[in-house]
């Protein structure tokens, strides 16, 4: 397969695999976001209008003037228009709509992309309602219905639904081979004997007003490859690559379904700049503003 | 695609926007997840997409032009995402990828694999008008259209992207020959 006509006949064959169909919840959370966004408006009228008389002319003109006049006492910041907070146009076609939290009593809802310092909450979709106090520079990765991460570039806080976990997640032997059980208690004991990690036994802890268990696991490390921690109900799973990564995993039941606070940082080592402790300490703020409900 | 229901869109709409977006969302994440090789920036180029495509919908001139539009704006999302470093790809991924295998037997995983692979090296451009002509089957002067560029560089685009594809198989194989030859 090294001709160009052989490869391309390969190559059009195989990229033709692969999923065909959007998943629902990103057409959804996209819809959502839609509800909330404004448009850019066609505000351009044309240069001349050739068949108008002056005195006409002098009329449009100051129907102009006075249109936009109003324009922009109701769209410039502190104007009395549509209310402090609502989403204006942006003038540059940036590519990500940056949601921003509600000025309101109640917190704006956890939507991919960038974010701006404030308090938010999981969207509807996701099973339980996790409420968060974001500091800036984060943004949120992914929010469905069965996982929801935000990131920054040094470090991320997941909020998992952990439907099944492997006790051996490197394939390393040395283990029994049996389901992990459906609770707090049984996820954090099976990650707590992962080989291929240096792990903490795990303890009693509260997070966002529930009381769990804490472990940490700090790895992969070398023979262990691509580990999946657990898996969620609809299949996503919580994989990781060969990088060496310490999560600090908070693990509650709530009303029988099962999630995991996943802080993730990265450890300084040879030629690796671990996660900042500035970072380390916005991660820390963020699990300590958690608040969780059915 | 009905240009009554985008002309509603453009005029604020947002029920027959959904509508559009309902017809065009399997397309185009199609198009990103082949395009990106991820399926978690497939999603985020795909939302993206479709929101920026809502704001900006008032000023399509061509509303029959909708589709090819609304691809354009895709592509140049696929573009931004595949420039935003993201250390935690592997951190979020759906299992398993659904779709259909070949009959001829191209699929071959050794071959899938080792496409896959050269793929990944070829320039988030060269991937797109790759994608573009060979997935949806567009000619390179409709490609062109979509991208906004002249239709000699999609030309010179796909040129290279098979040339590069050839090169990236041929390193890959050539330490298997090798072993061959001294086996």
């Amino acid at each position: 397969m090294t001709d160009d006509r052989s490869i391309e006949r390969a190559a059009r064959s195989w990229i033709e695999q692969g999923p065909t169909t959007a998943p629902d919840h990103v057409v959804e959370s996209a819809l959502r976001r839609i509800q909330s966004t404004s448009q850019e408006r066609d505000l351009r009228v044309p240069w001349r209008f050739p068949d108008m008389n002056n005195s006409l002319r002098i009329a449009v003109a100051a129907v102009a003037v006075v249109v936009i006049a109003l324009l922009a006492t109701t769209l410039l910041p502190g104007g009395p228009g549509p209310g402090v907070g609502n989403q204006q146009p942006s003038p540059t076609a940036s590519p990500q709509a940056t949601s921003s939290p509600s000025p309101s009593s109640s917190p704006a809802v956890l939507l991919s992309g960038p974010l701006e310092a404030g308090t938010y909450t999981t969207s509807g979709v996701f099973p339980l309602t996790v409420t968060v106090t974001v500091p800036d520079g984060w943004g949120v990765l992914t929010a469905g219905r069965t996982v929801t991460v935000l990131e920054s570039r040094e470090a991320y806080l997941g909020f998992w639904i952990a439907a099944t976990a492997e006790r051996d997640p490197c394939g390393l032997g040395g283990v029994a081979d049996s389901p992990v059980g459906p609770t707090a208690d049984d996820l954090a004991a099976a990650l707590a004997g992962a080989p291929g990690f240096d792990t903490t036994e795990p303890i009693d802890t509260s997070v966002g007003g529930v009381d769990g268990r804490y472990v940490e696991l700090v790895g992969p490390f070398p023979g262990c490859t691509e580990p999946t921690l657990w898996q969620t109900p609809d299949g996503s799973c919580r994989c990781m690559e060969s990088r060496v990564e310490r999560n600090r995993l908070w693990i509650v039941d709530v009303d029988g379904t099962r999630l995991v606070v996943n802080a993730l940082d990265i450890p300084a080592s040879d030629g690796v700049t671990g996660t900042s402790p500035a970072v380390l300490v916005e991660l820390q703020e963020m699990v300590d503003s958690l608040q969780i409900a059915r | 695609m009905d240009r009554v229901l985008v002309e509603q869109a453009r005029r604020g709409d947002r029920e027959a926007f959904a509508v559009l977006v309902h017809q065009v969302s399997d397309s185009l994440y199609s198009v990103a997840v082949r395009i990106l090789r991820d399926p978690g920036l497939a999603e985020d180029a795909l939302q993206n997409a479709l929101v920026l495509a809502w704001r900006r919908i008032p000023k399509l001139r061509e509303p029959e032009r909708f589709e090819a539009w609304v691809h354009r704006i895709l592509v140049h999302a696929c573009y931004d995402e595949s420039r935003r470093a993201r250390p935690w790809i592997a951190a979020v991924r759906v299992l398993p990828v659904d779709g259909p295998t070949t009959p001829d037997g191209s699929d071959r995983l050794a071959d899938r694999d080792e496409l896959e692979r050269a793929f990944r090296h070829l320039s988030i451009e060269q991937r797109a008008v790759f994608v573009l002509h060979h997935y949806l089957g567009l000619p390179l002067v409709e490609v062109a259209e979509i991208l906004g560029i002249p239709a000699g560089t999609a030309r010179s685009r796909l040129h290279y992207a098979l040339v590069g594809l050839r090169e990236a198989l041929t390193a890959e194989r050539e330490p298997h020959v090798q072993g061959g030859r001294l086996a």
